[in-house]
């Protein structure tokens, strides 16, 4: 635990952790609200936001939870900071609520959360556990946008962020990359980069 | 040992408590700002339904707002405004429509939906409720059958379903006339 550095468990999170192409949990939510970019974004967002809130308090709380009782007890964690952050989106960003719709109340079963409660906070300090939250966090946000913007672009021929349109292709939208089954593909298709990406960095290594 | 179970469930019920506690406190205040944003979106939605209009005022049956009647600055009634919900082709489509007193059509705001995300979402968009101003009732149909809007590519339902609606929300005002 002594060679536990800040930037390296930060940085943890992004690359050898990254919940979506490494450890391969939330799927659920990568798959259906990556449709456009924006979505990507208020996803993410939302996860961060429980996710840092949930390690926070189980990290804690670790040595007050019973272990029998500790799945319950992150349950209870972890869903209330997403009602809070479902109350407050309803709120205060309605659009952006109505098109991530239900998966923002199902973020209290995403594995990613429970996951890191389970496999990181129980065990860490609070300090080392709110990194571990930012890291897996922003490796969340990165896989989400790199998928919401692939199949954005491809799907509708441009990107619209917040009004704004960022980037635009002239080609034919292929409406497929809307769809689930655009998801899967794009997803696939990333995961098998990153993999090839990994294999050719061991064997470069030996 | 028993001590030990009733810790555990004292932990439990105290950590529910203060869960219930923060959220029943946030409770408040976003719900309030939540009915703020809705009042607001309807007033928004019936001056974009019918932007010639200075002000409306609601047909009430009991409590419930059946649509509103939409003044000019000098008083005079120059149309209707209504919300209505028509069955789409995933769930239900709450639409915001405006008609003359002549029954054509002054604008149209979908206000709520959940069609399929770069399909049936596409009834939100201006280049698909910006054919409704200025339409008569007759010719208030799809291109294919002879009238005067052209239907989403690859959402034919989401599109009838919007020009459903907005006979039926006629309908029910003529009913009520």
């Amino acid at each position: 635990m002594a060679d536990m550095t800040i930037a390296g468990e930060f940085f943890r999170g992004i690359v050898k952790d990254n919940p979506v192409f490494a450890l391969v949990l939330g799927l659920c939510p990568t798959l259906a609200v990556t449709t456009s970019v924006e979505n990507a974004i208020g996803m993410a967002g939302a996860t961060l936001f429980v996710l840092v809130g949930s390690n926070v308090m189980v990290s804690a709380l670790r040595k007050q939870i019973p272990p029998i009782t500790r799945i319950p007890m992150f349950i209870i964690i972890i869903c209330t900071f997403v009602t809070i952050i479902d109350m407050a989106m309803e709120a205060y960003t309605p659009p952006l609520y109505e098109a991530l719709g239900i998966f923002i109340p199902l973020i209290v079963v995403n594995c990613i959360i429970i996951g890191r409660a389970e496999a990181y906070a129980n065990r860490n300090t609070i300090k080392f556990s709110v990194v571990d939250a930012l890291g897996i966090g922003a490796g969340f946000f990165v896989a989400l946008v790199a998928i919401g913007a692939i199949r954005e672009l491809l799907g509708t021929g441009e990107i619209v962020l917040f009004g704004l349109k960022l980037i635009s292709i002239p080609i034919e939208p292929a409406t497929f990359m809307i769809l689930p089954g655009g998801a899967f593909m794009t997803i696939g298709v990333l995961m098998a980069m990153v993999n090839y990406n990994k294999i050719r960095k061991a064997r470069k290594g030996a | 040992m028993n001590k030990e179970y009733v810790m555990v469930m004292v932990k439990i019920v105290l950590l529910s408590v203060i869960a219930a506690v923060i959220l029943g406190a946030l409770y408040i205040p976003t719900q309030a700002q939540l009915k703020v944003y809705q009042e607001e979106q309807k007033q928004l939605s019936l001056k974009i339904v019918n932007p010639d209009a200075d002000h409306f005022e609601p047909v009430k049956s009991g409590e419930e707002t059946l649509y509103y009647l939409a003044f000019d600055a000098g008083n005079n009634l120059i149309g209707y405004c209504f919300f209505h919900d028509q069955p789409g082709s995933q769930g239900t489509i709450t639409l915001a429509g405006g008609v003359d007193t002549g029954y054509t059509v002054t604008g149209v705001k979908i206000m709520a939906h959940s069609e399929t995300p770069g399909l049936g979402a596409k009834i939100t968009e201006e280049s698909f409720t910006g054919q409704f101003p200025g339409v008569a009732e007759d010719d208030l149909m799809l291109s294919k059958d002879g009238g005067a809007i052209d239907a989403i590519t690859g959402a034919t339902v989401s599109s009838v379903a919007v020009i459903d609606g907005l006979h039926a929300a006629m309908n029910e005002i003529k009913a009520n006339e």
